[in-house]
């Protein structure tokens, strides 16, 4: 350990200026994106390009504030790993986007709570236009049985 | 059975060590290594811990895109450009401190740092401000909120269930970043050899910072910028 | 120098970890992850002595098909406890925490983990969240089950919900900190020599556990976290109440609890491993298959949480790639069962009580994977959902799975521990009742469930005829637990009653074995240098084979 080398050590020192201009890149990224949200896009236009530009921003952030481009292969997987590992839990958007019917997830409640009135032969209580959905404390008689 | 064990031709250490090397590295660089390993590990934790409420976004904003459209004007994007802007500059700050630290220059190092817990203020002064505005507008979720006109009542209180709970847990992160940042500031301050003989503390408040940063870079698009 | 025991025992003990240092305080402030291990050993054997008493209930409950012991919330308040108690505070800690944290550092020939005060902490954390359940018992308990399904959790139970998942969340974070403390170690730390490919199996079974635990446990983590912040605050994304979706909750929640069951059978396999070369005293039958079947089941993992939602309203589509995905993680299993077997194949097979241990794993393992496949497929699973079948199942997997591992890697590893011998003929007949008794418990509840008897249900009277099996269960839990206390007693006993081990009382290879028993604080007393391969037992089939009578061999380290 006593005479330890600083030639031995793997760290490498980035200039200032690569900083600096990272900084001003960022800078610049940031206002490219306030200003394309301004700017209609068709369909999913605009989030595409703001993803893509915070994906810049979060490559330079990685890449140069966080050192990764100048570190070893370990800290250059584990860097990524997070990152696609994310995108398999945005494999559970699989499900949703191949149910049957494909009408969204709120439908799928609006069977189970009304179903009781239905039985009773009373008419189904008032529902959410826009979801199709009645919120369980709307129900009158769920609210009796709550006792609220 | 094979000899495993040899004697080793390597210096046995002094179990009192004063320098920042602990007992159970061979040497400096083993611990550093060792010590940026560890903090990868944690960050893509908290990845992870993001990658969940990122999901959670996508859902919601996909089954109710309309009231989230118009939901987000209650989002200023004067306050989140400033809070990006911020951010972007105290992560600058960050990685110059760490350079500094790495040449040992304690007095830039400092420096470094206190423009960084500036920002870190700066940002949570920015955040409480909008969070103020918000519970006086009656967006926060719960038995008092209003949807904004023209949205329901559950699709808008969802983007702000959202809202609330992911830039809370930024802000939370901002929080302990600022604890470590002024930590550090201290040790730095009173010339502990833990930091001024070893860049790699400082280098891992960095990454950490760093992290909350690249959180907040997705954030804002997510939350200020659906489109105008 | 060789002693005979008398000699032994007149010497004054040798300097290890457990005597260098005996007040309290030095206990209790330890970096030393021996320590650590122990302090481990002593809390998870506290925690699953709780969690066997709620089992306990449950089937004292179940014997008669009316509802005698418990009301029906009571029972729920039971189950969930031991669920809870089992899953977060026993078998997502009971090997990683105390085989992994004592025998990983010295496998690798490291002196301790990369992070010693990161483990303390990650101990105090396990202990904070056991005391705050514990706390959320004393105060009414939780009905919600250990899946803390939403909306019930969030919305509707009147129990102590929120307590308890901070409780869970945290104990997640004491798993996490042990997770990134043994990869930073794997990687970083391990001695000259130790390349990857000549680490012991039970290391490279820790190393995919981590990242198992870096990977999933932060998303269970937020997942529960939310579920506290909807029932305190009503600002969440997962009661239809508020407009969100409750299967979303049982999307996250998966893409953890089912990595996470591999948290708690991976380190079982890695034991497994080591026990089946130790006592067949052959090198494990490819090495690298059984590496990388490991890595391959972690990784693969995180791509079947779906089989848990057949009949949550998934898509079908979803449903058929979950259920195809669930087959294929069985190969890399079979994988390791076949090359286990194939080890075994011609060895000197020494039939001491880890390796009996080690057999019944095999047996029972196989039950609960194959069972595992009725209930991937689509079809047999909407019959056999929520029953006593997949109760049976998992109970297969963990409990003749993990925790007879775990049995048998804590005799393998005691004389190291402690340096004392157990009474080595009443361990082998426990190990045969720990068999027994499990199989007399837990096959009924395979047919019971195939009958239909739902699980969590506090009484049958509707379908007496189910008693019978009920009764047996019952009977063979009994006869578990006494197979389950005996070890408690005699471990105890051998503490200070036992004779002295010697460092290696088992003859088997591995540099855990090649340091004193119980090892010095430092673990070795020069830093090892790794010169053959793993497991190489080709040289020694004349080797001393000292159990139980204490013969010293020279220990090649010349260390004392
Ligand atoms: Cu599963």
């Amino acid at each position: 350990m006593a005479n330890h080398s600083p030639v031995g050590s793997q760290h490498h020192i980035v200039p200032v200026k690569t900083y600096l201009v990272t900084w001003l890149i960022l800078l610049v990224l940031m206002s490219a994106t306030i200003a394309a949200s301004y700017v209609q896009l068709p369909g999913v236009g605009n989030n595409i390009v703001a993803l893509i530009i915070a994906t810049i921003k979060a490559v330079l952030v990685v890449m140069v504030f966080m050192g990764v481009k100048y570190s070893t292969k370990l800290v250059k997987i584990w860097a990524m790993i997070g990152f696609i590992w994310v995108t398999f839990i945005f494999g559970i958007l699989i499900d949703y986007a191949t149910r049957i019917p494909v009408s969204g997830f709120n439908s799928d409640f609006s069977t189970t709570v009304p179903r009781k009135a239905e039985v009773a032969g009373q008419p189904s209580p008032p529902q959410d236009q826009s979801t199709g959905y009645v919120a369980p404390t709307d129900n009158p008689k769920l609210k009796a049985q709550l006792g609220q | 059975m094979a000899t495993n064990i040899q004697e080793a031709a390597l210096e046995v250490h002094d179990d009192h060590h004063h320098g920042p090397l602990k007992h159970q590295y061979e040497d400096i660089d083993q611990q550093n290594e060792t010590y940026i390993v560890g903090m990868w590990s944690f960050l893509v934790t908290e990845v992870m811990f993001f990658g969940a409420l990122f999901l959670g976004y996508v859902l919601m904003r996909w089954e109710y895109s309309n009231d989230f459209y118009i939901s987000h004007f209650q989002t200023e994007v004067f306050w989140g450009g400033l809070n990006t802007t911020v951010l972007l500059s105290s992560s600058f700050s960050m990685a110059l401190a760490v350079h500094f630290a790495q040449l040992k220059e304690p007095k830039k190092v400092i420096a470094g740092l206190c423009v960084t817990l500036l920002g870190a203020f700066c940002f949570l002064g920015v955040k409480s401000h909008e969070y103020l505005v918000k519970i006086a507008d009656h967006h926060v979720p719960g038995p008092s909120f209003i949807p904004p006109a023209g949205t329901t009542h559950n699709g808008s209180q969802m983007f702000f269930s959202l809202y609330f709970m992911m830039t809370g847990l930024h802000g939370i992160h901002v929080i302990i970043g600022a604890i470590c940042i002024t930590t550090l500031i201290i040790l730095w301050a009173k010339r502990k050899p833990v930091v001024t003989e070893d860049y790699v503390p400082t280098e891992m408040v960095g990454l950490y910072w760093h992290f909350v940063d690249l959180v907040w870079i997705f954030l804002f698009p997510l939350f200020y910028l659906i489109p105008k | 120098m060789s002693l005979t025991a008398t000699q032994v025992e007149a010497i004054p003990e040798k300097k290890n970890y457990l005597n260098h240092d005996h007040t309290i305080w030095s206990w209790l402030s330890t970096g030393d992850h021996k320590r650590i291990a122990i302090m481990y050993l002593f809390t998870v054997s506290i925690f699953f002595f709780m969690g066997s008493i709620m089992a306990g209930l449950i089937r004292l409950q179940l014997i008669s098909p009316n509802s005698t012991l418990l009301e029906a919330e009571t029972y729920n308040k039971v189950f969930s406890a031991h669920g809870i108690i089992m899953v977060f505070f026993f078998l997502l800690v009971v090997i990683p925490a105390i085989l992994g944290n004592f025998l990983l550092p010295i496998m690798i020939g490291a002196r301790d983990l990369a992070f010693p005060r990161l483990n303390l902490l990650s101990y105090y954390l396990y202990l904070a969240a056991g005391v705050l359940f514990l706390t959320g018992q004393c105060f009414g308990g939780v009905d919600t089950g250990w899946t803390f399904y939403t909306p019930y959790s969030s919305m509707y139970s009147n129990s102590q919900v929120a307590l308890t998942i901070t409780a869970v969340f945290i104990a997640g974070f004491s798993s996490i900190f042990t997770g990134l403390n043994f990869i930073a170690t794997v990687h970083k730390m391990r001695a000259p020599g130790m390349t990857w490919f000549r680490l012991p199996l039970f290391v490279w079974a820790m190393y995919a556990t981590s990242i198992v635990i870096m990977l999933g446990t932060p998303v269970v983590a937020i997942t529960l976290m939310m579920v506290v912040v909807e029932r305190t605050t009503h600002i969440g994304i997962f009661s239809p109440d508020l407009g969100g979706d409750p299967v979303l909750f049982e999307h996250l929640f998966w893409f953890y609890s089912h990595p996470a069951v591999y948290i708690m059978i991976l380190p079982a396999f890695g034991v497994q491993s080591e026990l089946i070369c130790a006592f067949s005293r052959r090198r494990i039958f490819g090495y690298h298959f059984v590496a990388f079947s490991t890595l391959a089941i972690a990784l693969l993992g995180f791509f079947v949480w779906g089989h848990h939602m057949f009949v949550s309203g998934q898509s079908m589509y979803q449903g058929v790639i979950f259920s195809l995905i669930t087959f294929l993680i069985a190969v890399p299993s079979a994988i390791k069962i076949f090359n286990w077997m194939a080890t075994m194949y011609k060895g000197h097979i020494r039939l001491q009580t880890p390796m009996i241990y080690a057999i019944s794993f095999m047996g029972l393992f196989v039950i609960g994977g194959l069972t595992g496949l009725f209930l991937a497929s689509m079809g047999t699973d909407i019959h056999l959902t929520a029953t006593y079948f997949v109760v049976a199942h998992f109970h297969y997997v963990m409990v003749g799975g993990t925790v007879t591992a775990f049995l048998g890697g804590l005799h393998y590893w005691w004389p190291k521990m402690f340096g004392r011998l157990y009474p080595e003929t009443l361990a082998k007949y426990t190990a045969i009742i720990v068999f027994v008794g499990f199989n007399v418990t837990f096959f009924p509840q395979f047919i019971l469930g195939f009958l239909g008897m739902p699980r969590r249900y506090a009484y049958y009277y509707y379908y007496p005829e189910l008693q019978p099996y009920h009764i047996m269960s019952s009977l063979g839990a009994s006869v578990l637990a006494i197979g389950l206390l005996l070890p408690v007693l005699y471990l105890t006993w051998s503490l200070k009653y036992g004779p002295k081990a010697s460092d290696s009382p088992w003859g088997a290879h591995g540099l855990e074995w090649q340091t004193q028993s119980p090892p010095i604080p430092q673990n070795f007393e020069t830093r090892p240098i790794v010169t053959d391969d793993v497991y190489d037992y080709s040289d020694d089939e004349n080797e001393v084979y000292d159990q139980p009578d204490v013969k010293q061999k020279p220990t090649p380290a010349g260390a004392h």
